[in-house]
């Protein structure tokens, strides 16, 4: 080697967190992240998966947004105008709830406590404290934003885009609102989608009870038996159910299970035999009476609903199972999915039995006001009383609860707005299938386009206050009449005819009017005539499947929109494949009329040392930022760009060993070579293995992210309270 | 950065290229070539291994070996400089979007030295990386046989390495080995014996398919070549023989212990058979390794 400088001193070491933050400084004075329409040069857009501002982003975000980066760096040196649009989520119900769980555990107090002002006040207190952290931690991992762009799911540019989509959709009659057995969180008191429960196994029981058939002839059972694991909604029975050809459904629950016999190993074929033991014997002892009992159910007899003392029916079904319990099943209707389902076959009414907070309706008659677990318990103290307590079981049952909330899910009747999917999911399923949007690893195709092969119509309408509530406005009318000559009267006024404004109206004599423009004189006229705005908001989704076109301006036809859309690549995590992307290329669609981008890549998970996915919620994520003060910003990115293959997830600990070798090879490759061959010449492999150990072990230590911690959160947080009324 | 010192900008004999310019040039081609086509891919991995088997292997662990005799030499150096120049220019690129911090860091450190390093360019550098063109591979510089010669060469260096580590033999120990090969090996091979020399401190005795191995050895199989590392000259004999007699004289002793023990009825009548078969399986042992010995000193001896 030749004899060091004098002229200039080269350090072999990198001082990497002072360097990157000057180095980051100066890149975003000389305007390099900044993206402008240039005709004379090829878009390459991508815009960020919105982080949501319930907490710091974890590693999986670092992942995440080091993907992309990778990509907008590179097509920018290509020469290409490269824009990476930024920006947060305000993630509706999960921030919410985060707010409202502080809120209860450092004030004891509920949402409603504070009124929706006040509480929705707090949340943009919360929102503007981790917008900016989030961002934070997004620059000291160097990416390249145009941060000039920066937008949120809330502002005013998204919240105009997600007016106009609203008032499109309902204008085109895509938009209703109807009745449904919806999993309503009766903590947060807001209905949840089924991507946000989760089931659990608890501990409960299953209890037996008679209900006396009215009239009995002779050879009639005096009772029918009916069991559940939930007691207390008996007060909302309907019917009692049973299967229309008990013989036939025994006789082919026997079939079934004598070819499982022939299958099954020999170890079980001892227990499937005693099942087809037992069925047979049922053929001898109930079907007798499961048929007469079908017979009933034919005649129109009926039941005495004990407590209620209402009469209900003797229905049959095919959801009875002769091959279960007694073989009769009680209906009801307003909580229970199947039973909904039973409701709606045989034109039963619905009794719903629970209010908003879960404690029993007025219609559960004495038990009102009491909480459910309450009522379970007067309930069965009560039937025990009358002699129609047949037995109880103990028995391990799969509960649903909500995931924001932890709390038991009760399937309650609510009114629900949604969105028709039927020909929006179509133009979705298209764009895949005709090659438009191309995903990437192929394998993820499938479950896309099975999603949205469901149709499923896409509950859209939260019971929160933090959201863009719904822009309409409602009343109800004592006769189709009046309601037909209110909705005249608004179709006539000057705004409808410039398509400010549109209505509809819900059987028999409900009016709906959707407003286009935001605070308009418009929304005070529609108040006078007695109209009353939807409390609701719409589910976070709404916003984000706008995403790409509402950070470029949409509704409006923009340089930017017309330059830079459809975006090229869309990267992000399998888990919101349905969620998000399957909405925006349907929405995309609709209301740019091309799609949101040409590809979209799906990329590992990382999990924890036990194999769990990172998440704010778990507590168990690794801080990007701890990381990038042990090792460097280029020494995360590297490994992570380093473990994303196409198949396998990342499993922490992850050996950040080898981007530090990096760093050292760049900058004194001599040196390093000779410290290499000592190394090898010593211990050879072994020695080289062992000190990329002692670096992951050393990023094990980074402390997991716990947004809970008062330690971590701004002071301003911490005297939330004070600033309480 | 310290062998840029003295930098000029200028041009390359491109006729006169020597055979380790020719290589990293073709592998700097490569890489690119990889780089560029797994990121647009999304194949995230490849792309950081290519970039870092080239940074890493390629370029630091011997090209600038390769290089130093050459940076001695006044007239070589200015090329040789220009040749590594241009890598670290290409490559500090190739890493941008991976490593932004670090690589833009000694761009503005490689810029203090020269605007001018990319041998293929018409104009100056920019001043910052994150703005500098994306390298495109030069397809002529790629030498698929020279990359393949080096291979074997790379593989070549690590087997005497392994067993200079084995051996535990101190790197400034000059060793002399021998390769058993097809001739085209030793054509691909035997033009690099300086190299050989100068960075695994090693000197080929002989190459071929009937060459004699050492009597005293340690032996490596990689891709078509058995590597034999001459070891007679690191054993102290004489000390080997003290060793071997004490140890013969140890295994003598046990061996006379365990027949004598076979021999005794009262032991053989009483113990349970697999005991027996334990000791007769022991005492055989003890004889090949007895034998082992006497071969070794037998070999000692004569040396």
């Amino acid at each position: 080697m030749t004899a060091p400088s004098q002229a200039i001193e080269i350090p072999n070491r990198f001082d990497f967190v002072g360097a990157s933050d000057r180095i980051y400084l100066q890149w975003i004075e000389a305007g390099c992240f900044d993206a402008d329409a240039d005709p004379t040069k090829r878009p390459f857009t991508i815009v960020i998966p919105p982080p949501n501002v319930t907490g710091a982003l974890h590693l999986g975000h670092a992942l995440n947004n080091t993907l992309q980066d990778i990509q907008i760096r590179m097509h920018r040196m290509m020469g290409e105008v490269a824009l990476w649009m930024p920006g947060t989520d305000h993630a509706g119900i999960a921030t919410q709830a985060v707010v409202e769980r502080r809120l209860k555990e450092f004030e004891n107090k509920t949402r409603h406590d504070l009124g929706r002002e006040k509480l929705i006040q707090r949340i943009w207190d919360w929102k503007e404290q981790y917008e900016a952290r989030i961002l934070n931690q997004l620059k000291r991992l160097g990416c390249s934003c145009d941060w000039r762009r920066t937008r949120f799911t809330l502002d005013p540019m998204c919240a105009r885009a997600v007016r106009t989509t609203f008032f499109d959709l309902f204008s085109k009659g895509l938009i209703y609102r109807g009745k449904r057995l919806v999993n309503w969180d009766a903590y947060l008191q807001t209905a949840v989608s089924d991507d946000e429960v989760f089931t659990e196994t608890v501990d409960g029981g299953f209890w037996h009870f008679r209900y006396p058939v009215v009239d009995p002839k002779p050879g009639e059972p005096a009772y029918v038996v009916v069991a559940t694991t939930r007691p207390e909604t008996m007060l909302g029975d309907t019917a009692v159910a049973v299967h229309p050809e008990p013989a036939n459904a025994l006789a082919k629950a026997i079939e079934l299970a004598e070819q499982k016999l022939e299958l099954s190993a020999a170890k079980d074929k001892e227990s499937v035999q005693a099942q087809i033991d037992g069925l047979k014997q049922r053929q001898i002892e109930l079907l007798p009476q499961l048929e007469r009992l079908a017979a009933m159910a034919r005649d129109g007899r009926k039941v005495l609903l004990p407590l209620s003392d209402r009469e209900i029916p003797l229905v049959v079904d095919a959801w009875a199972k002769p091959e279960l319990g007694s073989g009769c099943v009680k209906i009801t209707p307003a909580h229970d999915p199947n039973d909904y389902e039973v409701a709606q076959r045989c034109g039963l009414p619905m009794i719903n039995i629970m209010n908003p907070d879960g404690t029993i309706h007025s219609n559960g008659g004495r038990f009102d006001g009491l909480t459910m677990s309450k009522a379970r318990v007067q309930v069965v103290e009560a039937m025990d009383a009358l002699g129609m307590l047949e037995k109880t079981e103990d028995r391990q049952i799969e509960l649903k609860h909500s995931d924001r909330s932890k709390t038991p899910i009760e399937p309650y009747l609510a009114d629900q707005w949604f969105v028709a999917m039927g020909e929006l999911a179509q133009s979705a399923i298209d764009a895949v299938s005709d090659g438009k949007v191309k995903i990437y690893p192929e394998r993820y195709t499938q479950g896309y386009v099975d999603w949205l092969s469901e149709k499923r119509d896409w509950p859209v309408g939260r019971q929160l206050w933090w959201g863009h509530q719904i822009p309409i406005w409602t009343r109800t009318y004592d006769s189709p009449e009046e309601a037909q000559g209110a909705m005249k009267k608004i179709i006539a006024m000057p705004e409808a005819t410039q398509g400010q404004i549109s209505a509809a109206i819900e059987d028999p004599s409900v009016l709906h009017v959707c407003i286009l423009e935001e605070a308009s004189g418009l929304e005070l006229k529609i108040q006078a005539l007695g109209l009353v705005r939807q409390e609701d908001v719409l589910d976070t989704w709404f916003s984000s499947a706008l995403w790409p076109h509402s950070t470029l301006g949409w509704p409006d036809k923009t340089d930017d929109l017309n330059y830079f859309y459809p975006t090229n690549t869309l990267i992000t995590s399998r888990d919101i494949i349905t969620l998000w992307v399957a909405r925006m290329v349907l929405m995309g669609l609709n209301n740019v009329g091309q799609v949101p981008f040409r590809e979209v890549y799906i990329h590992p998970k990382i999990l924890d040392g036990f194999g769990e996915t990172m998440s704010k919620s778990k507590g168990n994520g690794v801080d990007p930022i701890d990381v990038i003060e042990k090792f460097g910003a280029d020494a995360l990115r590297f490994g992570l760009a380093w473990l994303t293959t196409e198949t396998q997830d990342v499993r922490m600990p992850v050996q950040y060993g080898r981007m530090r070798q990096m760093q050292e090879a760049l900058l004194d490759p001599v040196g390093r070579e000779r410290r290499r061959q000592s190394l090898a010449a010593s211990s050879g492999r072994q020695r080289a293995i062992r000190g990329r150990t002692e670096l992951c072990q050393q990023a094990l230590e980074c402390i997991p992210i716990r947004d809970d911690e008062p330690r971590r959160l701004h002071p301003r947080l911490d005297r939330l309270g004070e600033s309480a009324p | 950065m310290m062998n840029l010192e003295g930098y000029t900008q200028g041009s390359i004999d491109w006729a006169n290229l020597p055979l380790e310019d020719q290589w990293i040039l073709s592998r700097l081609s490569t890489t690119t070539q990889i780089v560029d086509r797994e990121l647009q891919r999304y194949g995230y991995a490849e792309a950081a291994r290519a970039a870092y088997d080239f940074a890493w292997d390629d370029f630091c662990s011997y090209y600038v070996e390769m290089a130093k005799p050459r940076m001695q030499d006044p007239q070589a150096r200015p090329m040789v400089q220009r040749i590594l120049a241009h890598c670290l220019d290409q490559m500090l690129r190739l890493l941008h979007p991976m490593m932004p911090f670090v690589t833009e860091a000694i761009w503005q450190e490689l810029g203090k030295f020269s605007k001018r390093r990319d041998l293929f360019a018409e104009h100056d550098a920019t001043h910052w990386l994150i703005q500098a063109p994306w390298p495109t591979p030069q397809v002529d510089s790629i030498r698929q046989d020279v990359e393949s010669q080096f291979k074997h060469f790379v593989a070549l260096i690590g087997a005497i390495r392994e067993i200079r580590s084995r051996q535990n033999i101190a790197p400034k120990q000059r060793l002399q080995f021998s390769v058993r090969c097809e001739d085209r090996y030793e054509r691909l091979l035997k033009p690099m014996g300086t190299f050989l020399e100068s960075m695994a401190g090693a000197v080929a005795v002989a190459w071929g398919s009937s060459i004699s191995i050492p009597e005293v050895h340690a032996h490596v199989p990689i891709e078509g070549m058995d590597v034999y590392v001459d070891l007679s000259q690191f054993l102290d004999i004489p000390a080997e023989i003290v060793r071997n007699e004490k140890q013969l004289e140890n295994l003598e002793k046990q061996i006379l212990g365990k027949e004598s023990r076979l021999s005794n009825q009262a032991f053989v009548g009483k113990a349970p058979p697999e005991i027996i078969d334990k000791e007769r399986q022991a005492l055989s042992d003890l004889v090949a390794q007895r034998q082992g010995v006497q071969q070794a000193l037998t070999k000692l001896r004569s040396l």
